[in-house]
């Protein structure tokens, strides 16, 4: 076990390393992020009222699909040659998986931070519960990062590999979605977010435990 | 002599609607260098894929250092080393974070890596990232690798093409320190002059058959 | 072989109750007396509810499958899973449509967001996207090995979904404008209805039986393809002919 935590952080820290040298995510997912906001606030600008009110599920809608962009970002993708090396190690796909996941995980939570303050500023809704938007900003990041990445190791070496990945995870992802967008919800009490949060933590638990189990097998089966 | 390090019965392989390997049998065994040639095309690279236990044959039965025997293929893996013909190194991370990467994955210490670089003639580039490394100076850390590895089976495929004449040496080197250990080589070629004057004998891969 | 013979009659009977089934649904769809409110838009409802019930067969056929093929690793399993995720992507995709048409008439609406609709939308897309993965995959090996995880991933996930979107909708609906839950249906119509839905699952049987005949033929012919001399590596390149055509 303990092996198998040593190789998920040494995949963790090249991928937090390649993200440093190429700043895919920061420099260009982000941005890009950041500017459908923007754009999303500005045609909907002339009813502000409109815009409060749809601003958590605009807010939510663009995380979720620009989200998976992180997924399939360039260097999330490994080439064969670097998938054959890596399996030559005899290290435990799982922990592949796991590691791969974790970095996805962190891009993802910086994501929705600055995506998500990006839209507080911009759309202008409030917000009834702070106390639940580290929980899901955190529970989502996972849950969303480990759909992808399954869904990516899924989809790895295809053709249509890249455009592959948000179609899978898109529908799948619908429990986080609400899940998350409730938490915004002017309506909700206590006790409905805390069922949402239930929720979503099984989400991510379920999608992890799959992950581990089917990192071997997709590994396996080139 | 012991039970042969490689040991292919009939083995046949097809992706899709094609044929790439029809019925091939090789052994090789303890302190063997094989070479193996053929056209563009004519599978070697699948069968080199074969032998590292990254692929799955089609038909016929496949013994890579015991791994019919049901162990786990992740141990045995980890006993051969290959370097093929793109390399596989992540090219915004540097000759020594990329070796340290696949030196850590098997948790093995990393403090050797910077020599091994070294001994390879790369000492003075360690940090470089390699995508800023030439197709030659890649291929030179990945043998850095293997030497640092040591493998029990060591599959090369075309290790001399891009490499000056010091670092093809560098390969006979790698390919020699494999064998004189009781290891044994697989290096695919198109350069038949070169490559026999490292193998003990030579096979050709045809219409998907040895010959 | 007696057996297999046997599996032949079986599926030649599926076949013709099959036919016969939506023969006499087809009739008494038309002659059912029309809905009191509804009036005639109600026999859409017959093919609507027939086609919903056999599309979340065929998608449970895909998960069993897919599970199965997991256990196995046996292609017919694989088989199972690709084949009725075929016929349950057409099948919701009549169910979309009729049901679409249905609401524009009834609730003057094409689309409501309701819990069921919802859910059938979530559906849809994650065998569209199962679909779309098998069509990109080549190698069979790989095609049953990935697909059989994303159907074990949509297996897990599916029930969450629908608990997810049951609670949304409890939160955010109640302006369903006629409710889902229909009045009390009379006996003719509900024999009608009954008639359909029994004649829908037995062409998802017999549709996903068919489909699973020709992959398997499929894979035969590439077998024989593969063993054939025609297509055997090596044979990819010649000798280049330098100085052109002489």
């Amino acid at each position: 076990m303990n092996g198998f935590w040593h190789q998920v952080r040494t995949v963790l820290v090249r991928d937090l390393r390649r993200e440093r040298r190429t700043a895919e995510v920061l420099g260009v997912t982000i941005p890009f992020g950041a500017t459908a906001i923007v754009l999303i606030g500005f045609v909907l600008s002339a009813n502000s009222d409109t815009l409060a009110k749809a601003g958590p599920a605009i807010l939510w809608g663009v995380i979720f699909l620009f989200g998976t962009l992180v997924a399939v970002r360039r260097t999330a993708a490994e080439t064969p040659a670097q998938r054959d090396m890596l399996a030559l190690t005899g290290a435990d796909p799982g922990a592949m998986w796991v590691g791969q996941a974790a970095a996805s995980a962190v891009f993802l939570i910086v994501f929705e931070v600055i995506v998500g303050l990006v839209g507080f500023l911009f759309l202008g809704f409030s917000v009834p519960m702070w106390w639940s938007v580290p929980i899901v900003v955190i529970l989502v990041g996972i849950g969303l990062a480990a759909l992808g990445t399954l869904a990516g190791w899924i989809a790895h070496d295809l053709e249509t590999g890249t455009a592959l990945v948000p179609l899978i995870v898109a529908p799948l992802a619908i429990p986080l979605l609400l899940g998350a967008s409730k938490t915004l919800d002017v309506l909700i009490t206590n006790r409905g977010i805390l069922r949402w949060i239930v929720l979503m933590l099984m989400v991510d638990l379920v999608v992890i435990i799959i992950g581990v189990l089917a990192a071997r097998p997709l590994q396996e089966n080139p | 002599m012991s039970a042969p390090l490689v040991s292919l019965q009939d083995v046949a392989f097809s992706a899709g609607k094609s044929l790439i390997l029809r019925s091939v049998t090789l052994t090789v065994g303890e302190g063997e260098a094989v070479g193996l040639f053929g056209a563009n095309g004519a599978g070697k690279t699948t069968l080199l894929r074969l032998v590292a236990l990254l692929s799955r044959s089609t038909g016929g039965t496949v013994d890579i250092l015991g791994s019919s025997g049901g162990t786990d293929l992740s141990l045995v893996r980890r006993r051969i080393g290959m370097i093929g013909h793109t390399p596989a190194l992540y090219p915004t991370l540097s000759l020594l974070e990329n070796l340290s990467f696949l030196v850590g994955m098997r948790g093995e210490p990393v403090d050797r890596v910077g020599d091994a670089l070294a001994e390879v003639g790369l000492g003075n580039v360690i940090s470089r990232q390699a995508r800023h490394c030439s197709h030659g100076m890649q291929r030179r850390a990945e043998i850095a690798y293997q030497i640092l590895v040591q493998p029990d089976l060591l599959l090369l495929d075309e290790p001399h093409s891009a490499l000056d004449g010091p670092a093809g040496e560098l390969v006979e080197y790698l390919a020699a320190s494999v064998v004189d250990r009781g290891g044994a080589t697989l290096v695919v070629s198109h350069d038949r002059e070169r490559v026999s004057q490292m193998t003990h004998r030579n096979v050709e891969l045809v219409g998907g058959r040895l010959l | 072989m007696n057996q297999s013979q046997a599996t032949v009659r079986v599926f030649r009977g599926v076949d013709v109750l099959t036919v016969a089934l939506l023969l006499v649904g087809i009739v008494l769809s038309f002659t059912s007396p029309p809905d009191r409110i509804q009036g005639d838009l109600t026999r859409m409802i017959y093919l609507h509810v027939g086609s919903v019930v056999a599309a979340y067969v065929a998608f449970a056929l895909t998960a069993l499958g897919s599970l199965l093929y997991v256990i196995t690793r046996r292609a017919s399993f694989d088989r199972l899973a690709a084949a009725s995720a075929e016929v349950g992507v057409i099948l919701f995709g009549v169910v979309i449509v009729v049901g679409m048409i249905w609401g524009q008439t009834t609730w003057g609406s094409f689309w409501v967001w309701d819990a069921r609709l919802t859910m059938s939308a979530v559906m849809f897309f994650v065998y569209l996207g199962y679909l779309a993965l098998r069509r990109a995959i080549p190698n069979p090996e790989t095609r049953a090995n990935r697909s059989a995880v994303l159907g074990v991933v949509a297996l897990a996930m599916i029930p969450i979904t629908h608990f997810s979107v049951v609670w949304w909708n409890s939160l955010h609906q109640g302006a369903t404008i006629l409710s889902p839950a229909s009045p009390k249906i009379e006996g003719e119509m509900a024999f009608a209805l009954l008639t359909v839905m029994l004649a829908m699952q037995f062409l998802l049987v017999s549709l996903v039986r068919r489909r699973m005949q020709i992959a398997k033929l499929e894979d035969a012919a590439l077998e024989v393809a593969v063993g054939s001399d025609g297509f055997v590596a090596g044979d990819a390149v010649q000798i280049p002919q330098m100085g052109g055509a002489s």
